[in-house]
């Protein structure tokens, strides 16, 4: 997953950043004004924006409208240092999806911006299964007929965001572009490392295969017992 | 219950139009009255005359007079007595018992008596006979006769009371006409105060909008009221605004500030972490916390500053030399224009004295120094001058050769919590409050400060000098 900041505190930005990757495991863009995290919000794919209210240049709201009217329909939330029930009807009402008000405590933000997340990808179960594959998403954790299967962090984003798309067909490119801040040079080739380390991990010991390659179109997660029977 | 105006008015206006009409009717009543006695005495004279002709002498050659009933001619009820100057009763009316004696002994030709259910006026005439022209009179045969004669005043008096009747009602209606005219003008006429009593009435701490009714501002006397209604609300509402928008400000600023502590914090804390991460996390939440007590402090500082202003000193003010205070705050920011590169220069020409506080213009200096040096390219020069601008004012100018600020920024520097270009003044740790405060410092001296920008900025600050004076032992 992908997430856009845009908060025109530096120190405030980064502390959400740090915390978003540290302990959601994201991968997070910071933007500095509302002119920036327009551009990189409408420019590339994220999967949660988390937009401040009070930006230069471009402020929060009008940020906010841009996004949607670009058609745009991932989920947005909101952090607001002013806390007056008309601003937030205004903002709800502007296609925001929540609100903070600032200070706000961090364990909250992260756990609003994580059910955020699987609303929009229209799975708002904590725990996402398939056959006896279980991924506890607060926990960040994996598992596979009840045995506990250790990931490595990129694993697990990857395989993340494939159960959360499930049973669509994810691109390589796609998951490049939800899985790597802007800080990260991307190779496609180390795509289909992490896909064989989960096969390893996840599909080795166990049948019914679960990660599936389409070739020339990418990679899905689906359970699919029929698969077996073919070579 | 509150007395009315309007009220007020047409009681004052009914009770003098009330006099006034009964003064009038009494007036009327009494020349009227006054005329037709005239008019009564003029005719009982005439009647009194007929009497006279009526008498005549005895061909008898008796001293008595006789009167020819024949020849009189009176109405029946009038009362009628002739006494001749002997003093004998020459004729006397059947419905008289006789004039009293206080009339008769009385100089005065009228009187006036009642009998029975009536009053009558009557008038005494003494005069000679009148006797036929056929006979010569002589002079010795002129008698003398004193003639009573009374009518009744019945009539005359029922005219009277007519005419004041007449004068009363038409008086009363006048009135009454008058009345219902004034009460409509006094209620015209104060519309406008009530309207604008009521718009006024309507004003409140929620809602400011307030303009006053075009009636009011047509009215002379209204007018100056109304345009001081307008005018006060106006500066109140936005004096109020701009104490909403600072708390709303300075509210967003430490929420904003306590937000990056608390989340640096939580941050930390979330994981378990290396001895050194801890300690940099500390370090960082240490840097986070300076933020918090500068915001707190700095926003202390505006309202005491601003409270000054309002108020007056709280402490008699001692004479202070600009250019050593000046001095003192360039040597406090030295360290900071270093680590920048960037040099300082103090021109002054001559020490003037001000009135102030030392450690509130210090401020001023810093502030506009810590700008300068935060705005200006490294290698270049931040100029303080002081000089006299004028007899009674000093001027101190700090310029730098930075970027300076754009021209549709300028009106707006002094605003409080107000940031130019906000990914610059963030990463130098102001919060828009510096050039506030100078603004809040330098009024409560009665100072100006003034703010241009082209190639680099240029800040002046005038104040007050303190009067020079002359010690005899200096300059000798």
């Amino acid at each position: 997953m992908r997430v856009l900041v845009v908060e025109d505190e530096k120190r405030l930005a980064d502390n959400i950043a740090a915390g978003l990757r540290e302990i959601a495991g994201y991968a997070v863009d910071v933007a500095l004004d509302g002119e920036d995290g327009l551009f990189m919000a409408t420019t590339n794919e994220y999967d949660l924006l988390i937009l401040d209210l009070m930006l230069p240049r471009v402020s929060g709201v009008s940020v906010l409208e841009s996004y949607r009217k670009s058609g745009r329909d991932n989920p947005v939330l909101i952090l607001t240092a002013r806390d007056e029930t008309e601003s937030i009807i205004q903002l709800l009402n502007a296609g925001a999806d929540d609100y903070l008000s600032k200070p706000f405590d961090l364990g909250e933000m992260l756990a609003r911006a994580k059910a955020l997340v699987r609303r929009g990808k229209g799975k708002p179960q904590p725990c996402l299964t398939m056959d006896d594959l279980e991924i506890l998403l607060a926990e960040r954790t994996v598992r596979r007929g009840g045995r506990r299967i250790d990931l490595a962090p990129m694993e697990y984003r990857v395989l993340e965001y494939l159960a959360s798309r499930s049973p669509a067909v994810v691109s390589k490119t796609e998951l490049l572009e939800h899985l790597y801040d802007f800080n990260w040079e991307r190779f496609s080739n180390v795509i289909e490392v992490y896909i064989s380390g989960l096969r390893k991990k996840i599909d080795a010991a166990s049948r019914p295969k679960l990660i599936h390659t389409l070739r020339g179109h990418g990679y899905t997660l689906r359970f699919d017992p029929d698969s077996e029977s073919q070579p | 219950m509150k007395t009315s105006i309007k009220t007020q008015i047409i009681v004052a206006v009914l009770v003098s139009q009330l006099l006034l009409a009964l003064v009038l009717t009494l007036a009327v009543v009494l020349y009227s009255r006054y005329q037709l006695l005239a008019g009564f005495d003029i005719m009982l004279e005439g009647r009194a005359d007929s009497v006279l002709a009526a008498i005549h002498e005895p061909e008898d050659g008796n001293q008595n007079l006789i009167l020819d009933r024949s020849r009189l001619n009176f109405p029946g009820r009038d009362l009628v007595e002739v006494w001749d100057d002997a003093g004998n009763l020459v004729w006397r009316s059947r419905n008289w018992q006789g004039t009293p004696a206080a009339v008769m002994a009385s100089a005065s030709a009228r009187f006036e008596l009642t009998q029975g259910p009536f009053s009558y006026r009557g008038i005494v005439l003494r005069k000679a006979t009148i006797f036929d022209d056929d006979e010569p009179q002589s002079p010795a045969s002129l008698r003398k006769v004193t003639i009573i004669y009374a009518a009744s005043t019945r009539e005359l008096n029922r005219r009277i009371f007519k005419i004041g009747l007449f004068a009363a009602g038409l008086s009363f209606l006048l009135v009454s006409l008058a009345g219902l005219f004034a009460a409509h003008g006094v209620r015209k006429g104060l519309e406008p105060v009530q309207e604008l009593a009521l718009e006024a009435s309507r004003v409140s701490a929620r809602n400011w909008s307030f303009t006053s009714p075009h009636t009011a501002r047509e009215r002379q006397e209204l007018a100056p009221l109304a345009e001081a209604l307008d005018a006060t609300l106006a500066r109140l509402h936005l004096a109020f605004e701009r104490e909403r928008k600072f708390i709303a400000d300075a509210a967003h600023e430490l929420k904003t500030s306590v937000a990056i502590l608390k989340s640096s914090l939580q941050l930390l804390i979330c994981q378990p972490r290396s001895t050194s991460d801890y300690r940099a996390g500390i370090e960082h939440s240490l840097e986070d916390c300076a933020r918090v007590e500068a915001v707190v402090c700095s926003t202390l500082t505006l309202a005491s500053a601003e409270a000054q202003g309002d108020q007056g000193p709280r402490e008699p003010l001692t004479a202070l030399d600009v250019v050593r205070n000046c001095q003192q705050a360039m040597a406090d920011v030295t360290p900071l224009s270093q680590s920048r590169g960037i040099s300082l220069r103090c021109i002054s020409h001559n020490s003037p004295m001000v009135k102030a506080d030392p450690i509130s213009l210090h401020t001023v200096w810093v502030n506009l120094l810590q700008n300068a040096i935060q705005h200006s390219p490294e290698g270049s020069t931040v100029t303080l001058e002081v000089v006299a601008s004028g007899p009674d004012t000093v001027s101190v100018i700090v310029e730098d050769s930075g970027v300076g600020i754009p021209s549709e920024e300028l009106p707006y520097v002094f605003d409080r919590f107000w940031r130019g270009d906000p990914s610059r003044s963030r990463s130098t740790g102001g919060f828009g409050l510096g050039l506030s405060i100078c603004r809040a410092i330098v009024e409560s001296y009665d100072g100006r400060i003034e703010i241009a920008s082209g190639a680099g900025t240029r800040v002046l600050v005038s104040l007050p000098v303190m009067p020079i004076v002359f010690d005899e032992n200096l300059t000798s």
